[in-house]
């Protein structure tokens, strides 16, 4: 095994023992009646999920169905592309100032000191964040669903109605999950590129300045630009949320992810650990460690 | 002696805020050299470390290790370089073997490796230790560890903040030992030390650090 997955993939089941830990599974305990109690809690958690996404769901519901000028599909897609974009400019914005990649001290005091694949280090460290990362995403799209068939379907969530809410669920977290990873990792791309060898690019946060600026602009003033410039966004989102073909929507979507993870390969072999694990680390210092070869 | 210093240091300074702990330094170390670094408490030993194992970036001057540049070259310059510092850092979830095998693999030397790393265990008694997670162990044995991970690497440079800090005397007597034979290896190596003992066994380059400022004669 590759020295960066063998720390992580070990970092990442610790981080997932505490999980299950916290629910009262002990991971030490491998006896029949402990692994039917963690499917017992896997079922149980999956339920209270769905049951609370369904609840936030009407509330939402009732806020769709005010907004009157478009439909309650055109609405949550517009709502759902607003939210990706902004957080999708925030990160950038954050990730020109610092490192996206967040190391302990065990790893800034080991991996970082190592010559490993900074592409490895780069996708370990990418995958392992994106869950946490994309869960409220993966949440709003399954609730927005559910919004929408609320307002198809006045009965709501009866038992009839279940197979349809399932499929919706999935159909809109089918294309979250491989959207939101493209958008994160794009913002991660951007992070890698000022931490390459020592040069720090301070003009790097203006561009996703400019690029908010330019979006709003469009908005205002040619709304139809707009829609062709965002296309590979909406369309996906659209085919997620039941009003477009869901294979042309998720095609789209994985290449998109397939797309971005290949950039970040090759942006990566550059990536400067020794930059990216004191930033995670001693963000009180960070503004002195940017200047190099400077005069004090 | 090799013509190309293992490490060259320009103008290295390091300030914290107003407080500048490394005054302008410019040294270069070559093959075959122990350097001691002696110094009072503060007067910036560890800092200079930091800054040279890539642990902390120096505010100004550049850092060549066997030629390559720690920041433009990084992966390069860390190929050729090994640091213990004075409280090694260690993954809760690898065990002592563990961390020798990702420290191998890290440094691509993936054949041979196992009986690399039973030898070094054997040496500095870890042996029966191996199975063991790191936070189980005594900080004497944590600070073996941390030496056995850099000496298991290939390296042209070594770096070691306060080594035998930990060691009981027939640690150091052992360390003494393997320091000598890697100086007679071709390598070159810079520590930080109060211990008189290992400064007079080790019998290099003694360096003073004082408030910053480098002392070289």
């Amino acid at each position: 095994m590759d020295a960066v997955w063998l720390v992580r993939s070990r970092q990442l089941m610790r981080r997932m023992r505490f999980w299950i830990m916290i629910v009262g599974y002990d991971p030490g305990d491998r006896s029949i009646t402990h692994r039917i109690y963690l499917l017992y809690v896997v079922i149980f958690f999956s339920l209270w999920g769905f049951v609370v996404l369904a609840l936030f769901a009407d509330q939402v519901a009732f806020i769709l169905s005010w907004l009157v000028r478009a439909s309650p599909v055109r609405s949550a897609i517009v709502f759902t592309t607003i939210i990706l974009l902004v957080d999708f400019l925030f990160q950038c914005y954050r990730y020109a100032k610092r490192s996206p990649f967040v190391f302990s001290e065990d790893d800034a005091g080991l991996i970082c000191l190592t010559p490993v694949d900074r592409r490895q280090v780069a996708l370990a460290w990418l995958l392992g964040e994106w869950i946490p990362a994309g869960l409220p995403y993966w949440a709003l799209a399954v609730t927005l669903s559910f919004s929408i068939l609320q307002l198809t379907y006045p009965a709501g969530l009866i038992a009839a109605n279940l197979p349809l809410y399932l499929l919706a669920a999935l159909r809109a977290v089918s294309v979250m999950l491989p959207l939101h990873l493209a958008l994160m990792t794009f913002t991660y791309i951007f992070g890698v590129i000022r931490l390459r060898g020592e040069k720090d690019l301070p003009y790097l946060r203006l561009i996703p300045l400019g690029v908010g600026a330019i979006l709003l602009l469009l908005s205002r003033y040619d709304p139809a630009f707009l829609r062709i410039f965002l296309w590979p966004l909406i369309y996906p989102l659209q085919a997620g949320f039941g009003i477009a073909h869901w294979l042309a929507g998720f095609a789209l979507v994985f290449l998109l992810a397939l797309l971005s993870l290949l950039l970040l390969y090759l942006v990566t072999p550059r990536l400067n650990l020794s930059r990216a694990s004191q930033e995670s680390q001693h963000r009180w210092e960070f503004k002195p460690t940017r200047s190099v070869r400077g005069t004090e | 002696m090799m013509n190309q210093p293992i490490l060259q240091v320009k103008g290295l300074t390091r300030s914290f805020g107003e407080f500048q702990a490394i005054k302008p330094l410019t040294f270069e170390l070559y093959a075959g050299e122990i350097v001691t670094l002696g110094g009072p408490n503060g007067a910036g030993k560890s800092t200079l470390l930091y800054c040279l194992s890539g642990l902390l970036r120096p505010t100004s001057g550049s850092i060549l290790v066997d030629g390559y540049d720690l920041y433009q070259h990084e992966c390069q310059a860390k190929q050729h370089m090994a640091f213990v510092p004075d409280v090694p850092r260690f993954y809760q979830e690898l065990t002592c073997w563990e961390h020798l095998k990702f420290i191998s693999l890290a440094f691509r030397v993936e054949t041979g490796w196992e009986e690399r790393a039973e030898t070094i265990l054997r040496e500095f008694d870890l042996w029966d230790s191996r199975n063991l997670f790191p936070h189980k162990l005594s900080r004497g044995m944590r600070l073996k560890l941390g030496i056995a991970l850099a000496l298991i690497r290939p390296f042209k440079l070594l770096l070691m903040d306060e080594p035998t800090s930990a060691l009981d005397p027939a640690g150091v007597d052992r360390f003494i030992e393997k320091l000598s034979l890697l100086r007679d290896g071709g390598n070159a190596i810079l520590l930080t030390s109060h211990d008189r003992r290992l400064v007079q066994g080790l019998n290099g380059k003694l360096w003073q650090l004082e408030q910053g400022n480098l002392k070289t004669g």
